[in-house]
């Protein structure tokens, strides 16, 4: 019973024992339930004392831990019921499912923010530079899955947390990303001199709503052109996978806020910008291209040439002039 | 300013799948190849999961789910519009 809400009741147990002990022979059907582990002892000393309390005044003397009998009362339902209720066995596989349920896993959404310190300036210099990365932007599987993953679960790859890999795509900078994005947009109107509180909301919305028909129009391009039957594909192309890589965009459309635009000439400011825009093209169209097309599985697998010639149109035409056209109308 | 927000996004994909559900099958579809009944399977050969055959398939899966549930939102968005819009 590795949960124990009544710590006190330790000393109330050596205090109590020799009456119990005493007590466990008359009643030796208890003994015989109650067999087992020594963190059974509470148990039984429990129960007993819980008959023992109305009927015989002086081994409640004993329990002088216990200033209040309802006290005492309480402990030993509560004690019985929790150990009837689940059982010992039952309550270590409990454990082991919450264990198993709060632990990583691939699918949950829990996934995507396993992030680390590193992992998150790593990212924003990939994004921002995407040039340095040595063309390498698949990402990693996990070592324990690649070997079995084929044939137990049909060629669904669990790829590697966050934070082991920098190709993988997390929510953390996304959400984060958002919010300083919102509120230093309204800092901004703040220095401006027409600060709103109402433009947090106004902000939101349309920021929430341009990432939105993003998503859709990401989601449905892929949909119409990646045509496989690749169950992989379908991991790899899910909404919250989708959702990542949208919201990247608000690195650098934050890093345009922070521009002072007071004391650089315009057109520097101009180059600066088109060069983030073009940084985050490259960048969604690597990362997005070689995670739908990678499966380490196998190697060249069943795609055709045709379409990964047109989900390279597509992922040009999206990486870069649909987002600066969207980073233009947002920003 | 008209502000891009939520609600007008909400609008923009209702009306989108608006116009997409009320194609009609044997006037429109059907003439520019993308009916149903025109390619009922792939041929011999033919790669099952074309992009067009997608097409084929969202448009169908929208005029058969959603004709219903829109009828509904519509006539929300209708009244919503005519008294405080």
């Amino acid at each position: 019973m590795s949960y124990n809400p009544y710590q006190f009741s330790d000393q109330g147990r050596q205090n109590i024992h020799p009456t119990a002990f005493s007590q466990q022979q008359q009643q030796p059907h208890h003994q015989a339930q109650q067999q087992g582990s020594n963190q059974m002892g509470y148990n039984q000393w429990g129960n007993q004392s819980y008959q023992q309390v109305p009927q015989n005044p002086q081994g409640y003397q004993n329990q002088k831990v216990f200033d209040d009998p309802r006290q005492t009362m309480a402990f030993q339902l509560g004690q019985t019921a929790f150990s009837n209720l689940l059982g010992q066995q039952n309550f270590t596989q409990f454990q082991d499912t919450v264990n198993k349920a709060t632990s990583v896993t691939s699918n949950s959404i829990s996934h995507y923010f396993q992030v680390s310190t590193s992992y998150v300036l790593l990212k924003i210099k990939l994004i921002i530079f995407p040039f340095f990365n040595n063309n390498n932007w698949q990402r990693i599987p996990e070592p324990n899955n690649a070997n079995t993953g084929n044939s137990d679960l049909g060629g669904v790859i669990k790829f590697m947390t966050p934070m082991n890999d920098v190709n993988s795509p997390d929510m953390y900078i996304p959400i984060m990303g958002l919010v300083t994005y919102i509120l230093i947009w309204n800092v901004q109107q703040g220095f401006n001199g027409d600060f709103n509180p109402e433009n947090l909301y106004y902000k939101l919305s349309s920021t929430l709503a341009f990432v939105g028909l993003d998503l859709v129009i990401l989601k449905l391009g892929l949909y119409l052109l990646v045509t496989t039957d690749v169950t992989n594909i379908q991991s790899v192309t899910s909404i919250t996978e989708l959702l990542c890589y949208v919201g990247y965009k608000f690195v650098p459309l934050t890093t345009i806020l922070l521009l002072p635009n007071l004391y650089i000439p315009l057109w520097a400011t101009l180059i600066f910008k088109i060069y983030l825009f073009i940084a985050l093209g490259v960048f969604l169209l690597r990362s997005i291209k070689f995670n739908l097309f990678n499966n380490p599985n196998e190697e060249f697998m069943n795609i055709k040439k045709t379409t990964v010639r047109k989900c390279n149109y597509f992922l040009f035409f999206y990486g870069f002039v649909w987002q600066s056209i969207l980073m233009w109308l947002i920003g | 300013m008209v502000l891009f927000g939520l609600g007008k996004l909400f609008y923009v994909i209702l009306l989108l799948i608006n116009a997409v559900a009320i194609l009609s099958e044997e006037r429109f579809l059907s003439r520019i190849g993308l009916g149903r009944s025109t390619n009922a399977g792939p041929s011999f050969g033919q790669d099952e999961n074309t992009t067009k055959s997608k097409v084929i398939q969202l448009i169908g899966a929208v005029q058969t789910l959603l004709r219903i549930p829109l009828i509904g939102i519509n006539i929300i968005v209708i009244i919503y519009e005519l008294l405080l819009g």
